[in-house]
């Protein structure tokens, strides 16, 4: 139990009051921004990215975990009482979530989320706690042929699931790998695609093009939309029973203990986060309810609002664990927790648990406590943040522009960067207007020197001799996933076509 | 109470468009239109003569069928009406059937329907 003794010295180095302030405000940031109407949590992730480098490296990703959960409860919040679910991932518990609260039953509908994002948590911050070191292990045995294995299966998972083109996957993808060949070429010392200009010597900035991408290309889309799409109509009316009765708690609870076990085992494939997880809890709990003698879906049905949630939280927080164990980023936002790694000179993966046990078991021990701050300020207060909503439009995202340009500047007070961010936004618009994914982008940007240096070294270690790729048991069982991702693919669009037989 | 009819541009719809009106003039209940691709085909709010109301699935379901039961459900529909269309056993086995998805988990009665198969 070598695991617990560490996670206890963890929750000393978290519980200190300054590092339980960070959680705290993490939590209400994250809470705050997944409320607001078209913001999810990666954008709330990506805001606070620059602003957090002025923060010792443990209490900044304790609030960026912090941030990152809080996202996830609010932008539910928002999907349960309005119909505007903050990110992908919560499009699933949207549903029924909203339909209960048609149904004057939203205090109950929020009150499921909250609790079924908690247990979700915490689920996936146990398995993170004894998995994750075991993964490290596992993972100290990769050589550059696993890594550069390893970087190809997350570029096609990552692409080919995302969007339902996949063509629109792959061109996002090629995108962030163009973006991370720019500089210095890291082996040989040569300059490519710098075209003479000594701003583009460093390579592109991730920070730059994180935030450009996540946040001001999503408040150009909402700014652009802000006047043709309908107002999204706020159902609070509260009910007359503010808590779950028991009866309700016991319906709820399999479809709890199901959605996490469904969402656990996608923090570790590459698919884009929670999205494909949160939509299979769902899918499983409709097939499940058909059976029912009294089916409730259709009409607000607790367990399709209770399965999502706990999957969509429990693969964010073992997403989280193969980042550290890893270095494998499976969403955007885990693409810009490990920028923010990058930023402090510490590199995610295998080592991290040996070089970095201060840093890394406050932060498993800070996602205990963000899970409860979270329960504690949602579960009463879910309805109080909706008010966040008065906030007139047009200063709210003004100011989230200037925030962003703010950050940029602080991180490196440079003209080129602000214009460069400037154009990264536009080019996020466009994507977001073509429904092209921003998620391969990212992590092809993040992963791209990866795969490339790990291809170059194993191929400098070879002498040349390409089977070096397909030499261990490791690379073939990566291969051979990637096949499998890919063929899961093609029968998916076959399927769609043919499936339709009405 | 009301009729539902799983609506999309195949001629097998149409035969079960035809066959949701008159059965639900029979019944004297209401007829619910369902656009299982979420796009609405008749534009006038009669169909053959008969008030419908329309329904579409939500554009962010990855899972029309699914889509059509909830709303059955919601409805409290007493009849699914869907058009069928022969297909070998192993397509559906293999690429799956919306058909079959509807017809086995449906909570009310299906009537199934054939192409060409109108009652004059």
């Amino acid at each position: 139990m070598d695991q617990l003794q560490l996670l206890l010295e963890g929750f000393a180095g978290a519980l200190t009051p300054m590092n339980l302030l960070w959680v705290l405000l993490g939590c209400l940031i994250g809470t705050a921004v997944g409320v607001l109407p078209g913001l999810g949590s990666s954008m709330a992730v990506a805001l606070l990215l620059p602003m957090t480098f002025a923060l010792d490296p443990t209490a900044a990703f304790i609030l960026f975990a912090g941030v990152y959960f809080g996202g996830l409860f609010g932008d539910s919040t928002m999907g349960i009482l309005m119909n505007t679910p903050g990110q992908a991932s919560a499009i699933a518990s949207t549903f029924e979530g909203h339909a209960m609260a048609k149904a004057g039953r939203a205090p109950q509908a929020l009150a499921i989320a909250a609790i079924g994002a908690f247990l979700g948590g915490i689920v996936s911050a146990v398995a993170v706690t004894f998995a994750a070191p075991a993964l490290a292990e596992f993972a100290a045995n990769f050589g550059p042929a696993e890594f550069f294995a390893l970087a190809l299966l997350a570029f096609g998972a990552i692409s080919s699931v995302v969007a339902d083109s996949v063509v629109k996957g792959l061109t996002s993808l090629v995108l962030g790998l163009v973006l991370a060949t720019v500089g210095v070429d890291p082996i040989s010392g040569a300059e490519r695609f710098t075209f003479g200009s000594m701003y583009l010597f460093d390579g592109v900035s991730l920070v730059v093009v994180v935030v450009g991408m996540l946040a001001l290309g999503e408040v150009l889309k909402v700014a652009t939309r802000i006047h043709r799409d309908p107002k999204p109509e706020q159902l609070g009316a509260p009910g007359s029973r503010k808590f779950l009765s028991k009866r309700e708690f016991k319906d709820a609870a399999p479809a709890w203990a199901r959605g996490a076990g469904i969402g656990l085992p996608f923090g570790v494939i590459p698919v884009g986060g929670a999205e494909v997880p949160t939509f299979l809890s769902y899918d499983v709990e409709r097939r499940l309810d058909r059976r029912r003698r009294d089916p409730q879906f259709g009409k607000g049905a607790p367990r399709g609002l209770a399965g999502p949630e706990a999957a969509g939280n429990a693969t964010t927080g073992m997403a989280m664990g193969a980042l550290l164990a890893l270095g494998l980023p499976v969403s955007a936002t885990a693409a810009i927790m490990l920028a923010a790694f990058r930023q402090y000179g510490i590199q995610p993966g295998p080592l991290l648990f040996d070089t970095s046990a201060d840093l890394v078991w406050p932060l498993l021990a800070s996602f205990f406590i963000a899970m409860v701050v979270l329960l504690l300020i949602n579960l009463p207060f879910a309805q109080l943040w909706a008010k966040l909503l008065l906030i007139p439009p047009p200063y709210l995202y003004a100011g989230i522009v200037v925030f962003c340009g703010l950050g940029i500047y602080a991180t490196s007070p440079s003209m080129f960067d602000l214009l460069f961010f400037l154009g990264i936004g536009c080019l996020a618009f466009l994507m977001r207007r073509y429904a092209v994914p921003v998620a391969p982008l990212l992590i092809g940007m993040v992963l791209g020197p990866l795969a490339e240096t790990s291809m170059r070294d194993a191929l400098l270690g070879s002498n040349g001799d390409y089977s070096v790729f397909v030499a261990g048991p490791i690379p073939i069982v990566l291969y051979v996933l990637l096949l499998v991702v890919v063929a899961f693919k093609v029968r998916q669009v076959v399927v769609t076509r043919s499936r339709r037989d009405v | 109470m009301t009729v539902i009819v799983a609506r999309t541009d195949t001629p097998e719809s149409e035969a079960a468009l035809s066959a949701g009106v008159a059965e639900s003039r029979r019944r004297g209940e209401d007829l619910v239109v369902f656009n299982l691709d979420g796009v609405r085909l008749d534009p006038d709010d009669t169909v053959e003569g008969a008030p419908v109301s329309f329904e579409e699935p939500d554009p962010r379901d990855r899972d029309p069928v699914g889509s059509l039961l909830d709303t059955a459900t919601r409805r409290e529909a007493s009849l699914i009406v869907i058009g069928l269309k022969r297909r070998s056993p192993t397509g559906k086995l293999l690429f799956g059937s919306m058909a079959q998805h509807v017809l086995l988990e449906a909570n009310a009665p299906v009537l199934a329907v054939k192409a060409g198969a109108k009652p004059e």
